[in-house]
């Protein structure tokens, strides 16, 4: 067992990967429309699901299964904006959290009413792993993280085409861009469309990884608002170093054995991980309430 | 004018159309859905196997049970993570049912099954049970594997004055009172002869793995003194967090202890997660032992858990191969749970109770369980003064392509 870095290091990037597709979604959003969505987090749940229904019904290889699932969830978050969330956002910004809520609870049962909420998986043949850095990694893992990052690098590409910088306009000052004619509609719809089909990429990588299950996705919901948050909320870009962070934290507090240096065994108990990362967050709010890569200091 | 883009007003029937085209995308999902969905409602599709249990019964005996039905509440997780195990255990409920009901019923009463879905969780659970108990008004119920949720739903039912018979087995259910009868093994009971076991096998220094709620930490707790006790010891204890989509940090932290044999206890989805990531991670070439190893590997790729060994709870007898027989015969698979056995026991063992008091008043039924002999599918069902299992037959069990063969059949005392 080559050391305890190199394994936190190699698990932390497998576990950030899913984790940063939810969070650069739910910022961009936040970004656009100013909608806190907690039903953000069912973009993923119905990337895996559909993926899956696609699967089974027409034996469709997974990666063409898995875009048919991302374009169909970024319709999804379009339409979401359009009917739902716009409307409650001219409401109040409160009322439109707990709008997002209770979508969200609502298409969570619809998917639990489907799939009988039993797991189900793709059953793909097991593979004994390869050594990356000295850590056995199945060959799947290292997929789904190399197109996991390939997703991530488009996104941030996709920042400085033309359609990006319309995009960072509007995220940055709405009514500005509103007023210099830029049609902040259509533009919203955009951001949507995209933060959903990255947010159904990374149901697609756990429902591989971790079957199909409705509460494995749930387990996600926290620790992507951590990354969302660490990252800085108003960031477009800021939430894939936040998912790495918050990852690194989790997998650091109960891999590393902080007595080594000292010649004794001294290891959290596995059962405080989730502990750990929301007191990482509150520190993070108390020292930089803006995210940790924000260079300002939050003016208000 | 620019307004319109974003959120702009629009006129009241703009509007409700937008509201009826939602309500029709929604109604032609679930429609879409309900075809292919194979049906979760609990209540409805066992309502319809009592009756027909009762039909089956009509039909084959010569004394068709007449007076007014025995009705028995069952809660088990029909949905969720564990829901292949609740599934088979009403089954094995509705097969003693219709034996019971086969011969005669209880002096000439039907038993009736009522069904729920605890979705294995503390809420619906106790929803559960307070249908039983205020609409349904069962003197009986039957219920739930997880111990987290039994001891709750638990306390419910016996202050409201209903029998409970469980499967789980956790210590607390002790102090429960004179209404709880625990079919199952406690925990201590399993992890200490399992731990005897691994060190009659050599297998000095454990990593154990087990989930954080109540079964989980009873296992480990039981596992680390009895091996010490024995000379043996556990390198490395852990308690995972239960729905993770991959537990590699915590398999690393037990490789790194380097074991001579890792002892897990795990159900359901995440046991499937565990075995896929440790053989990936080339941990299966040290002795996996798995504490209820048929649990540990029902949902698991068997190339995965191939080789594993374990303790399980043991179906033994004539009565069990009388029970094996039947169910096969009834569902066209084996029993796999490793709590069937224990659920059929319940009801058979209930049934006799009642002929013995001679009514389904539930004090009554209890004092006639607390001297009861019943030769039943897990070996002989006695409890002792706290209404726990007196003995339960175990198997030494051993996984191949999936399923578990038993290799040698112990006893355990409470």
């Amino acid at each position: 067992m080559g050391g305890a870095l190199p394994t936190v290091l190699v698990n932390t990037v497998i576990a950030a990967m899913p984790l940063a597709l939810i969070a650069v979604g739910f910022n961009l959003t936040y970004s656009l429309s100013g909608a806190f969505n907690v039903a953000h987090i069912e973009f993923a749940t119905f990337g895996g699901v559909i993926t899956y229904w696609v699967w089974s019904a027409t034996h469709a290889p997974i990666y063409l299964a898995a875009i048919v699932a991302m374009l169909a969830v970024g319709g999804l978050a379009v339409l979401m904006r359009r009917t739902i969330i716009a409307r409650l956002l001219k409401i109040d910004p409160v009322i439109a959290m707990i709008g997002t809520f209770a979508l969200a609870t609502t298409l969570e049962a619809f998917v639990r009413f489907c799939e009988g909420s039993s797991p189900r998986s793709f059953e793909l043949p097991l593979e004994i792993g390869t050594e990356v850095l000295g850590v056995r990694v199945s060959p799947l893992q290292i997929r789904l993280v190399v197109i996991a990052a390939i997703a991530l690098s488009l996104y941030l590409v996709m920042l400085w085409t033309p359609f990006g910088r319309r995009i960072r306009a509007v995220a940055s000052n709405p009514e500005l861009a509103e007023a210099s004619g830029l049609r902040t509609g259509r533009i919203a719809d955009g951001g949507w469309f995209v933060a959903g089909a990255l947010a159904a990429l990374a149901g697609v990588i756990i429902a591989l990884t971790g079957g199909l299950d409705v509460t494995i996705v749930g387990n996600y919901l926290l620790p992507a608002f951590a990354a969302a948050i660490v990252g800085g909320l108003t960031s477009l870009t800021g939430a894939i170093g936040g998912a790495l962070f918050v990852t690194f934290v989790e997998q650091a507090a109960i891999g590393f054995n902080f007595g080594s240096p000292f010649g004794t065994s001294v290891q959290l108990p596995v059962s405080l991980e989730s502990a750990a990362v929301f007191l990482v967050l509150v520190l993070v709010l108390v020292v930089r309430p803006g995210g940790l890569f924000s260079r300002r200091v939050r003016s208000v | 004018m620019r307004m319109r883009n974003e959120v702009g007003p629009r006129d009241r029937l703009a509007r409700l159309a937008t509201a009826a085209l939602l309500l029709l995308v929604a109604a032609l999902a679930l429609a879409a859905c309900g075809g292919s969905s194979s049906g979760s409602s609990s209540s409805s599709t066992t309502g319809a196997a009592a009756s027909e249990t009762e039909t089956a019964a009509s039909e084959s005996t010569a004394e068709a049970p007449s007076g007014a039905p025995v009705k028995m509440g069952v809660i088990l997780p029909l949905s969720g993570a564990i829901a292949a195990a609740g599934k088979e255990g009403l089954q094995a409920i509705e097969l003693a049912a219709e034996e019971v009901n086969a011969e005669g019923g209880i002096d000439g009463q039907p038993l009736e099954v009522i069904a729920e879905d605890s979705q294995g969780e503390v809420q619906p659970a106790l929803e559960a049970a307070s249908k039983l108990v205020n609409i349904d008004k069962v003197p009986v119920t039957f219920g739930e594997y997880g111990s987290s949720v039994s001891l709750p739903v638990g306390q419910y039912l016996t202050k409201h004055k209903v029998l409970f018979i469980t499967p789980s087995s956790a210590p607390e259910l002790r102090d429960m009172g004179p209404l709880e009868f625990g079919i199952a093994a406690l925990d201590t009971v399993t992890a200490k002869l399992a731990a005897e076991d691994l060190q009659e096998k050599g297998l000095e220094k454990i990593a154990v793995l087990a989930p954080n709620n109540s079964y989980g930490r009873y296992i480990a707790k039981g596992l680390e003194s009895t091996m010490k006790e024995l000379g043996g010891s556990v390198s490395s204890s852990v308690l995972y967090q239960e729905g993770q989509s991959d537990y590699r940090t915590e398999l690393n932290r037990m490789a790194e202890s380097e074991p001579d044999a890792y002892v897990y206890a795990s159900y359901g989805a995440d046991a499937a997660t565990i075995n896929k990531d440790a053989y990936e991670m080339g941990l299966s070439e040290t002795p996996w032992y798995g504490i209820y190893l048929s649990a540990d590997i029902a949902e698991a790729d068997p190339v995965s858990t191939n080789g594993q060994i374990g303790i399980d709870q043991a179906i033994a007898g004539a009565e069990g191969k009388k029970f094996t027989a039947n169910y096969e015969k009834k569902f066209g698979e084996e029993p796999t749970a490793p709590f069937d056995a224990y659920a059929y026991d319940a009801v058979k063992t209930y049934a006799e109770a009642v002929e013995i008091a001679g009514t389904t008043e539930p004090t009554a039924v209890a004092k006639a369980l607390e001297g009861i002999e019943h030769e039943g599918a897990t070996g002989l069902v006695t409890f002792d003064s706290d209404g726990q299992r007196a003995t339960v037959a175990f198997a030494l069990v051993e996984a191949q392509n999936g399923e578990t063969k038993t290799v040698k059949i112990i006893n355990g005392e409470s």
